[in-house]
């Protein structure tokens, strides 16, 4: 209720009079009493005083200047929030230097009567204003067709958004990347403010929101409804929010599990429900019901890579965008041949083997940094397992098509003489050199025919790269350097030349995912590469491999997934790209060459 | 290999990230309320000038003890509990002639502020449009008398030349105005 009721004329003059500060001593009593027995005369004084301290506060914030302290230090990145919030008067004095100046709405006055214990205070939320006044917490990641409501503010691709900023998309799509992991498709027109790297508030529009199981807590609120939990998540989930601008709100689970909370005007939480996949929940602006309906995944736009079919230098793609269960002739992606058929399937009693199989599809993507992932990702459960896939080599294919294709006899392979290819993956076990896995490329069926091989134990090389096709020992393999349970992506630049001289250039959890220039390899082989299928396979020992987002096209950014609008090919690689990745090369055993390790996301 | 250094300043790293994380958190949700912080100390003290010297006091507390705050849990609450503690504290210390609230009825207004942060919230919201809507004078005269908190009204009258008088009918005249505006307004959004 936001309407005081109805009190007594009575109470109504004392409370005017104590409004005006002429209150008699001799009517405190009466006052007191008043307020004391009757429900609707405190009803009236919090309303009353509610507005007394606002006019306070808000009249004392536009004193004339000289009035004003001198000392003002507002940080930039914080001018939109100061806008917002023009609490800032001389009772204000404590929680704009110890508090709001770290986030919020102060601005920075001068002191009276501190004690020093205040000081210490101030002078820690000054430095940690000054902090978070330059540290990103997102970025904008990817961007279709988008036109910004203030063009002037500079909001584009790979722009790097501040705590309190507040974007206004007034069309297209665009892609923010949090640094807690989440990852927003925000859809124009929609306002979102960005309040830190785990949390936002959707003030009108939609969004779509992907938040992998390593992100901790993620929050968005939309409206009166509320979704994410501030504790470290079980499982990944993925869902979409609407906003009515008016209070309303939706919300549309897609994967995992999601609690929503239906929220009161002032932000807390009345209660929360529990959403399924395909559940959605909605609220309208004045009720406080939560009703549940079918989620309706079409009215999202969930994803901006684009993977309807070859473009840009992408011949082939398989996101492992199937239902959990086996991944035997499953048969979605592009550039294939056929299904995925398997060629060994554990024939132990697994605990984890859904219908007999143990090469499975499983839920959520292996998440690597700003590379784009969609679907869900591959997974060898137990130890004698291999599964393959042949690509599109056929006659008018899209590999023969753009002349990649050579005939060898009838066997119609990749690898035509002067053309290069691109292959990769991401990777990750978990339990360390523990025999044998690997992602491989083959040239028909059987481990004779094993062109390249990633991963470890083959030959007994080590977690590194070996091929049967080529002039070394298995002790001149090269090494891909340290292993670890991380998520790996590898890239494999393969330059086919005359006479089976091949080159194989082998870049892992590179620098860059734009310039290839900026990229140290870690391993280089030489041999003859041509090959029709890939396999990944999984052998002894009691780790899982898991395998996700392979892509096989022509140049590096189609294989990274960044191919990137023609408007910002002006900009540089370097502005793209740095912030993302540490710096600091980490040197890598057994090779002379460098990488850099993706910060954690 | 990794050392136990490496280790070391990886967890004080951890720590500081989730520190600052904290904070950064507990800030957001003190913007968020420190408006109705203030409302509440006005509220139990009557006074906004006893209230700005209390707020200074619990926004030192509050700061303090940011990291005992759980952030799951209602802000206002905790607030309200050390806010409610220090107003009867600075009680303590005022004389009879400036408590014109019995402690019981400071007790009553601290719960029902806390139940009713709805109510006070949306009239605050609404106060700033309906201020767009009075005359010139009245807002001049409503600056002189709320841009200090240590000016009474009869300061103000003298310094405006007026009769002390006509300055508290018109203050009066002026607030029903803005209350029956914000009562229009909230009706209108179907919020009443």
């Amino acid at each position: 209720m936001t309407r005081p009721t109805k009190a007594t004329s009575e109470f109504r003059r004392l409370l005017a009079d104590h409004c005006n500060g002429t209150l008699e001593e001799s009517q405190f009593e009466r006052f007191d009493a008043l307020l004391h027995k009757d429900e609707a005369a405190r009803e009236t004084y919090l309303a009353c005083m509610a507005v007394e301290a606002e006019l306070h506060a808000c009249h004392a914030s536009s004193a004339s200047p000289a009035e004003q302290p001198a000392a003002s230090a507002q940080p930039r990145s914080l001018e939109p929030a100061i806008n917002r919030s023009r609490w800032a008067s001389r009772f204000a004095i404590a929680a704009a230097l110890i508090g709001v100046a770290v986030l919020s709405s102060g601005l920075t006055l001068t002191v009276e009567k501190l004690s020093d214990r205040n000081a210490d205070a101030v002078a820690t939320a000054n430095a940690e204003a000054s902090q978070l006044a330059v540290t990103p917490v997102a970025r904008i990641s990817a961007t279709r067709n988008c036109r910004w409501k203030k063009p002037e503010g500079q909001v584009g691709f790979g722009a790097e958004l501040m705590p309190q900023q507040r974007l206004e998309l007034a069309a297209g799509v665009a892609e923010i990347a949090f640094d807690s992991g989440a990852t927003v498709i925000l859809e124009g027109p929609a306002t979102l403010d960005i309040n830190d790297g785990k949390d936002a508030l959707l003030l009108s529009g939609r969004l779509a929101a992907r938040v992998p199981s390593a992100t901790g807590w993620f929050t968005v609120r939309a409206g009166r409804i509320g979704v994410g939990e501030e504790q470290p998540r079980a499982s990944h989930a993925e869902f979409g929010l609407l906003a009515d601008g008016r209070g309303g709100g939706e919300v549309h689970v897609f994967g995992g599990s999601v609690r929503a909370h239906l929220l009161d005007n002032a932000g807390d939480q009345i209660r929360s429900v529990q959403l399924l996949p395909s559940e959605a929940a909605r609220v309208r602006p004045a009720s406080t019901t939560v009703s549940r309906f079918r989620a309706d995944g079409d009215r999202f736009v969930r994803s901006l890579f684009s993977s309807g079919g070859p473009h840009g230098g992408l011949y082939a793609y398989e996101g492992f965008d199937y239902p959990s269960g086996p991944l035997a002739w499953q048969n979605g992606g592009f550039g294939w041949a056929g299904p995925w058929a398997d060629i060994e399937a554990g024939d132990d009693l697994d605990p984890n083997s859904m219908g007999g199989s143990t090469n499975l599809v499983t839920e959520e993507s292996l998440a690597y940094g700003p590379m784009a992932a969609t679907g869900n990702r591959a997974i060898q459960t137990s130890q004698r397992n291999r599964i393959r896939r042949a690509l599109s080599t056929s006659v008018g294919g899209v590999f023969d098509a753009a002349g990649l294709v050579e005939n060898r006899d009838g066997h119609r392979m990749l690898g035509s003489d002067g053309k290069t290819i691109y292959v990769s993956f991401l990777q990750r076990i978990d339990k360390l050199d523990d025999v044998f896995y690997g992602f491989e490329m083959h040239r028909g069926d059987g481990n004779g025919n094993r062109v390249l091989c990633f991963g470890n134990g083959a030959d007994g090389a080590g977690y590194g790269v070996t091929s049967n096709y080529n002039a070394y020992g298995a002790r001149n393999f090269p090494s891909l350097g340290e292993e670890n349970a991380d998520v790996n992506l590898i890239i494999a630049k393969i330059e086919y030349g005359t006479g089976d001289r091949d080159v194989v250039t082998v870049y892992r959890n590179p620098a860059s995912l734009l310039d290839e220039s900026r990229c140290e390899p870690i391993a280089k082989l030489r041999g003859n590469f041509a090959f029709d299928r890939i396999s990944f396979g999984n052998f002894d020992g009691s780790k899982q491999h898991e395998v996700d987002e392979v892509r096989i096209g022509t140049n590096f950014r189609a294989v990274t997934g960044k191919r990137d609008p023609a408007g910002n090919l002006e900009r540089s690689v370097a502005e793209l790209q740095d912030g993302w990745f540490a710096t600091k090369p980490v040197g890598v055993a057994g090779s002379s060459g460098t990488y850099l390790r993706p910060l954690s996301f | 290999m990794a050392r136990a250094g490496d280790d070391f300043s990886r967890a004080t790293e951890a720590d500081d990230v989730g520190d600052r994380d904290l904070r950064a958190q507990f800030a957001r949700v003190f913007a968020q309320n420190d408006r109705w912080l203030f409302a509440y100390l006005v509220t139990l003290l009557g006074s906004p000038a006893d209230a700005e010297e209390v707020f200074q006091e619990v926004c030192v507390i509050l700061w303090r003890d940011y990291d005992k705050f759980d952030p799951t849990t209602n802000f206002m609450k905790w607030a309200s509990v050390i806010a409610h503690h220090q107003v009867h504290r600075f009680r303590r210390t005022q004389t009879r002639r400036a408590k014109p609230l019995s402690d019981a009825v400071v007790d009553l207004l601290a719960d029902e502020a806390v139940a009713k942060a709805d109510l006070m919230d949306s009239r605050r919201l609404a106060l700033h449009d309906c201020l767009k809507k009075l005359p010139a004078s009245d807002l001049e005269l409503e600056r002189h008398c709320y841009s200090d908190s240590r000016r009474s009204m009869k300061a103000v009258a003298e310094l405006l030349g007026r009769p002390a008088n006509t300055v508290y009918k018109a203050m009066n005249r002026i607030r029903q105005s803005l209350h029956g505006c914000i009562d229009r307004k909230l009706a209108s959004e179907g919020t009443v």
